[in-house]
């Protein structure tokens, strides 16, 4: 194939067919990240809106699980093209945000007497560091 | 001189290796799955690709229980990459080099294009 001489437009034609594959590969993985984007979003949220703003723990809760419900129906319809140990390692991390936060840092601060609601802002951040970390392919090896 | 089609590599050329790097290239470890189904090919064709590239040490396949069934991971290797990087380095070269020989035949045609 590679023998006496390749046409220019042999050439030119591998090349955008390369480019293609390396789009549509892109393309089709790139849920990925904003699935975590998202469920680290609702997480921190549902932190705030308890502890800032003080809005009704059911509320918030009803809420949580309904956002974070709809995003690991369509993570999990979309699995395939998920890289390996992805949704095993954000499901880890879930986990590890609720325990760190609602068992840990929330029951210290209060313990602690703090009051600025940033402390708790801070809290959160902290508790949903894990899921920001599935962002990163170093993570998953 | 020698001309760029020499440093092309047979074993990458081939249009289902090509566009398997390709997208591996821009891929963590995928799904064999996903992958028949983004280039659509059969399970046997990607199959025979990848051991002749995994033989080369190019790629990279990884057999994991999940449940009752197995998955099977696909990855570049370093030296993957770098083969196909050059590959692609060549292509590109020849296609300049064509690009070139059409200006010096019809040196208006780049002018008024």
């Amino acid at each position: 194939m590679t023998g006496n001489s390749i046409p220019v437009v042999e050439a030119a034609a591998c090349l955008a067919a390369g480019d293609k594959a390396a789009a549509e590969a892109r393309r089709a993985t790139r849920w990925f990240p904003a699935f975590v984007v998202l469920q680290a979003g609702l997480a921190l949220a549902f932190t705030c809106a308890v502890d800032v703003f003080h809005v009704s723990y059911w509320t918030a809760f009803a809420l949580l699980v309904l956002g974070s419900g709809t995003a690991w129906t369509t993570a999990l319809r979309h699995r395939v093209s998920a890289p390996r140990h992805g949704l095993r390692n954000a499901g880890i991390a879930v986990a590890t945000w609720w325990t760190l936060y609602t068992l840990m840092l929330d029951p210290a601060l209060q313990l602690v007497g703090a009051t600025s609601p940033w402390w708790w802002v801070l809290a959160g951040l902290i508790a949903v560091s894990p899921i920001g970390a599935c962002l990163f392919a170093s993570s998953r090896r | 001189m020698s001309h760029p089609r020499k440093a092309l590599d047979a074993l990458i050329h081939s249009p289902v290796r090509f566009s398997l790097l390709a997208a591996l290239r821009n891929l963590e470890d995928v799904d064999f799955r996903f992958l028949a189904d983004l280039l659509e090919v059969s399970d046997s064709t990607l199959s025979q690709n990848l051991t002749v590239l995994a033989d080369a040490g190019l790629v990279t396949v990884r057999k994991e229980p999940a449940g009752r069934r197995t998955r099977t991971w696909i990855g570049i290797t370093a030296a993957g990459s770098e083969a196909f990087a050059r590959h692609l380095t060549t292509l590109q070269a020849i296609v300049d080099s064509g690009a070139d020989r059409v200006a010096a035949a019809e040196p208006g045609r780049r002018a008024t294009t």
